[in-house]
């Protein structure tokens, strides 16, 4: 609190612009555009990630049931092109809308360059959409979550280029010279993108190493991106709201220490005893990732002191269907992260290595984490943007979307630790450890549809906002067009 | 920009701790020589390493890993996927190395040394003749490929027939079903594309048993049928058995 409250005071090398500071109606129309491009684009392939996972589900538990002559359908390439949908499509995407408006709005800066982050959006969608496609047909890498073929890479290399650069000019624009906590991980997320594709386009596909090096690599890639990128700017979302929702943050000293924390720590982890590695590797990887426990506790304090002294103050303005989304999403990060610590060590791992355990982990940060993160930050947004009221659906939506992201989490963490103990005990065949899965395997399927139906309402509710605004747009337009015609006529009718 | 730079180079520490660091030790590793010229791992034969590229193409690693774990760190010593635990050794020559993440099908390590359909069972043979095996073990992997419930009819592998392609006319091969892998299903013929025949021969090249100095094999012998269950004893067990 007391932080906070220094950190008014003027930094010394920031030089303030001549220009006045923008009211948040400038800020929002210099944004409007560019971030619903973006909400609709993520909002778009998490449907199509979504549905494609649905596929290769009902594919695991009915295998005869698609034709056996598309390749394209195979469950393989279903799985390797949704989680490219998913991952770059949707989570980046989504993220990177979070970032740039949290940006605009707590910096106090207004898009300038529109060709360079219009050009971007452009450019990253066409890399994610090639990447899609080329799973589809084969052109995978072989990595799980960076399957993307080398044509696919260098565009979206060029695409976090941009948007890292197009944060940059933000930034440097901003009137605000204390930069808020939140935009820390924001600031970092593009640059992050960055690195993890051109690291994985590298060491990966253009110049691979071979052998276990390479599990490594994809590991610590794969580490980076949930861990530090993902679970950070989910992290600085939840700051964001607290900001907007007028609860000073209780102190950025503890936020800087989990910001660091959460880069330092997030590339460990995800080595069992199992994998083919010397022992220290792993050793070391366990006992780094367990020290991740100290900046999720620092981020739950500060978070939780926040929420005490706002109360304490009653200044606030919570309301309780954003504010549900952006607690499910904390708690799921915090989960993710400490069934993580559990899969590192060596009594547990026993049991859930090589499950289902692993997705329902990785769905738990992508599905609870991030969905909720960005649904919540898409109602609180999508309206005040665009000065539309939305439809009274949003509890109903948001039951759904909670309750279809939990349960397809739970079905897979649940599978995953049956499979493994059938698994263990060896007396059991190996397909009757199979088929104690498929229970479970049939509830995440009902999850993953119920939670398309949730898509498609908030698709529809967010899409009669956007066209509402873009119809207000085309009559605001045609009112100017018929005053400037009278203008005319009235002048030309002087003259004669 | 101080943030910038400084997150960055956090990122930093855990490549150099865990990639960096890792990767020069483990660029020592070499193959093993075995005398008369040969090493561990030999180098795959051609047609296994383009069977390499369709194995990957086909995303199947999201179902089988190639990895085998520690005794007493799961069932796979118990269930005959391996007589030992999977090396940085085994996959030198690997690019990429597909160890995959979760089992829905089983471990494909040493599948070329044991019966695909059955647990701990060894492949058995109609012949004694070297390259017979070779072909009738081929032979089992394409109908497993063309459609893995003739096999097993529980199996929830999915069926590869579009690498494959049916005759209704036999031809002079079709007379000996077990000639390039070429066998026949309800009267028709069922010629395995290239594609197909690759895969198998990586199938077939996935036989990692010989003994190494850093994966000496477990203490005791595989008595599947009278040892007790490993999960009751899971939480009893300690590490100290794990190679170091």
């Amino acid at each position: 609190m007391v932080s906070s409250q220094k950190g008014k005071k003027e930094l010394p090398r920031f030089k303030k612009r001549a220009e006045p500071e923008p009211s948040a109606d400038e800020i929002n129309a210099s944004c409007r555009w560019f971030i619903t491009l973006l909400i609709g684009k993520s909002a778009v392939w998490l449907l199509i990630g979504t549905l494609m996972r649905g596929f290769a589900l009902v594919e695991l538990i009915f295998p005869d049931l698609t034709p056996a002559t598309a390749p394209a359908l195979s469950y393989g390439r279903l799985c390797a092109s949704a989680s490219t949908a998913l991952l770059y499509g949707f989570a980046f995407q989504a993220l990177v809308a979070i970032s740039f408006y949290s940006t605009c709005l707590l910096g106090r800066s207004k898009i300038q360059n529109r060709a360079l982050v219009y050009g971007s959006i452009a450019l990253w969608n066409i890399g994610v959409l090639s990447g899609a496609i080329g799973a589809l047909f084969g052109d995978s890498t072989g990595y799980e979550w960076f399957e993307l073929p080398h044509y696919s890479g260098t565009i979206l290399i060029a695409a976090s280029a941009l948007f890292a650069v197009g944060l940059i000019l933000l930034i440097s624009n901003r009137s605000q010279p204390l930069i808020h906590p939140s935009l820390w991980f924001g600031i970092i997320l593009p640059f992050g993108m960055f690195i993890t594709i051109t690291a994985s386009q590298l060491f990966l596909v253009r110049f691979p190493t071979g052998g276990v090096q390479q599990f490594l690599i994809h590991n610590w890639l794969k580490n980076i991106s949930f861990n530090s990128l993902l679970s950070g700017e989910i992290i600085g979302a939840v700051f964001y709201f607290l900001y907007v929702s007028k609860a000073n943050l209780y102190s950025r000293r503890v936020a800087l220490f989990s910001f660091f924390g959460l880069l330092i720590l997030g590339g460990f982890g995800g080595i069992s005893p199992s994998i083919p590695l010397p022992r220290w590797i792993f050793e070391l990887s366990r006992a780094m990732y367990l020290l991740m426990i100290i900046p999720l506790a620092a981020t739950f304090l500060n978070v939780g002191l926040t929420l005490l002294y706002s109360k304490k103050i009653g200044d606030t303005k919570f309301q309780p269907c954003p504010s549900l989304y952006f607690t499910t999403a904390l708690i799921s990060v915090g989960l993710f992260i400490i069934f993580g610590i559990a899969e590192s060590s060596t009594t547990i791992s026993r049991i859930v290595e090589f499950t289902l355990f692993s997705t329902g982990r990785e769905f738990l940060l992508l599905f609870c984490g991030v969905v909720f993160t960005f649904v919540g930050f898409v109602e609180t947004l999508l309206p005040a943007l665009h000065n539309k009221e939305t439809t009274t659906a949003a509890p109903l939506q948001m039951w759904i979307i909670i309750g279809g992201g939990l349960t397809l989490c739970i079905s897979f963490l649940l599978g995953g630790f049956v499979q493994g103990a059938s698994y263990y005990d060896y007396s059991e065949t190996f397909i009757d450890a199979v088929n104690s899965v498929k229970p479970f395997l049939f509830l995440g399927l009902l999850a993953n549809t119920v939670i398309v139906a949730a898509l498609l309402l908030f698709l529809f509710r967010n899409g009669l906002i956007i066209i509402r605004a873009i119809s207000s747009k085309i009559t605001n337009l045609k009112e100017l067009n018929r005053s400037e015609v009278i203008g005319k006529t009235e002048n030309n009718e002087e003259i004669l | 920009m101080v943030i910038l730079i400084s997150g960055i180079t956090s990122i930093g520490i855990s490549f150099y701790a865990i990639v960096l660091k890792p990767a020069i030790q483990l660029t020592q590793i070499r193959p093993l020589p075995l005398g008369a010229g040969e090493t561990y791992p030999s180098p795959r034969p051609g047609s296994a390493l383009i069977g390499m590229q369709t194995y990957r193409s086909l995303g199947c690693y999201y179902c089988h890993t190639r990895i085998v774990k520690p005794y007493q760190f799961g069932s796979d010593y118990e269930r005959g996927w391996g007589f030992r635990r999977a090396v940085a050794r085994d996959y030198i020559a690997d690019n990429p190395p597909l160890l995959g993440s979760t089992r829905l099908g089983p471990d494909l390590m040493n599948i070329a040394s044991r019966a695909p359909e059955k647990y701990a069972v060894k492949w058995s043979f109609s012949s004694t003749n070297k390259t017979e095996q070779s072909i009738q073990k081929k032979a089992r992997f394409l109908l497993i490929l063309y459609d893995p419930r003739l096999l097993n009819p529980d199996s929830i592998m999915p069926s590869y027939k579009y690498l494959f392609s049916e005759q209704n006319q036999y031809s002079k091969d079709a007379l000996n079903p077990q000639a390039r892998g070429i066998f026949l299903f309800k009267s028709n013929q069922i010629i395995p594309g290239d594609k197909a025949e690759r895969l198998a021969d990586f199938l077939d090249s996935m036989k990692y048993e010989q003994p190494l100095y850093e994966a000496p094999a477990p203490p005791e012998p595989m008595n599947v049928i009278n040892r007790p269950s490993a999960l009751t004893n899971v939480f009893k067990n300690n590490t100290s058995d794990l190679p170091k």
